[in-house]
């Protein structure tokens, strides 16, 4: 067992919840992080987050998107900038999301950064889907 | 004298302006409740980032250019950060003193000495005395976000890594309670890091730690993120005590207007009371000729 802290500058989502494992979407791929983990620091992509609660056989999940992940012999901490839980999932605005960014992909001319931006946000929405089926 | 349609007239007035501005106190309450809930909610993510950066830079030695501190600072920037609406007592003109009195200060020992404007009062204050900023950002007035105090700080990053400006620092009021605000000067780039603050047991611990990807990036990110960072907390704290001064501000107001109606009143009552009395003499002597 260890503990996991999930935050964001803008709100505390989870602060020092007891859980048995975690999976993070990292950038260099998905981690599966247990008990006794040698210290880490990842940076984190766009994707679903997954942990399981101790006690509980229930993984519950995360859209989240741009972070990091620090491991330390106490637990995890995760620094998101954005973190969406099931409910919070509105399924137009993401269908939405895509079909805009898509449309931005394919027609325009864009920097680097624009053009990374809008991968994620699809990214985003494709995560945001697909938890919340 | 004036008439006593004149002073009913003038009760009127005030008692409006006093519910005007009774109004903005409710309004400005509710929205400071806001702005501190924003502050402490940020706090665990700020500390938590911060402890990830000094574990790491005692660690790792790393060094970064966001953290070297030049040895002669010749070019300033000034990032100065007002409310876009008056109405807050002291709240803007403290600042924008502050920021007049500091350039004038170091305008003689530096090359070139820039601001940057945060909100329409500084730049209006500023731009009457001929000064412009590189760059200005205006609309507070709606909720700040994190996404827009990243967008500033991602263009201060910019103009200190292209050698811009050997050393930013920023203006604001920072916020102690609701009902005190405290002028501050920040320096916030270059970014200090003290090493020795780091919690020794967890030092020995990182010094075998993984990187995914390698130290360097991760500690620019987090550098970065951790400017990003330090930048809405000084957008949150500026929000929060304009809203505390203008609390103030109009709860003074409300007062003040509930004392001159009462004056008006007082002065109301006694011209009425003597306008009774001449038009009695005037009956009374009136009768009394008919005798």
């Amino acid at each position: 067992m260890f503990k996991l802290s999930l935050l964001t500058p803008e709100r505390k989502i989870i602060f020092d919840q007891e859980i048995t494992e975690i999976t993070v979407p990292a950038k260099s791929g998905e981690r599966q992080i247990l008990p006794g983990h040698i210290p880490m620091v990842a940076s984190l992509g766009t994707g679903i987050l997954k942990f399981t609660e101790a006690g509980t056989n229930i993984a519950k999940k995360f859209v989240i998107s741009w972070g990091y992940c620090e491991v330390n012999s106490a637990g995890v901490n995760i620094l998101a900038e954005f973190v969406q839980s099931k409910e919070e999932v509105n399924l137009d605005d993401a269908k939405l999301a895509i079909t805009v960014n898509q449309a931005k992909l394919v027609n325009q001319n864009l920097t680097d950064d624009e053009f990374e931006l809008a991968l994620t946000n699809i990214q985003k929405a494709q995560s945001s889907i697909t938890l919340a089926n | 004298m004036a008439s006593l349609k004149d002073i009913r007239a003038r009760i009127d007035s005030t008692k409006n302006t006093q519910q005007i501005t009774k109004a903005m106190k409710l309004v400005s309450a509710a929205k400071l409740r806001k702005a501190q809930n924003n502050i402490t909610n940020m706090r665990p993510y700020a500390v938590t980032l911060k402890k990830v950066i000094t574990n790491i830079a005692a660690a790792e030695k790393v060094s970064h250019p966001l953290m070297k501190r030049k040895e002669k600072v010749n070019k300033v920037l000034l990032v100065v950060l007002t409310s876009d609406r008056g109405l807050c007592g002291a709240f803007n003109s403290s600042i924008n003193k502050f920021a007049e009195r500091y350039y004038n200060e170091k305008i003689n020992q530096v090359t070139k000495l820039d601001f940057i404007f945060i909100g329409r009062r500084g730049l209006d204050y500023f731009g009457r005395r001929g000064i412009k900023g590189v760059q200005n950002f205006l609309k507070l007035d709606k909720d700040i976000s994190y996404d827009m105090a990243k967008g500033i700080a991602e263009s201060l990053i910019n103009y200190y890594l292209d050698g811009d400006y050997d050393e930013i620092r920023m203006i604001y009021n920072e916020f102690k309670s609701a009902i005190s605000q405290e002028v501050t000067c920040e320096t916030l780039l270059p970014i200090e890091v003290d090493p020795s603050a780091a919690d020794q047991s967890k030092v020995l611990e990182s010094k075998d730690i993984l990187f995914d990807p390698s130290a360097e990036e991760i500690t620019e990110e987090l550098l970065k993120k951790n400017f990003n960072l330090q930048m809405y907390r000084a957008m949150s704290e500026s929000v929060a005590s304009e809203h505390g001064a203008r609390m103030t501000a109009m709860e003074n107001a409300t007062n003040n207007a509930k004392e001159m109606i009462n004056k008006l009143t007082l002065t109301y009552n006694k011209a009425r009371q003597e306008k009774i009395t001449t038009e009695l003499i005037e009956i009374v002597s009136g009768a009394e000729a008919l005798k």
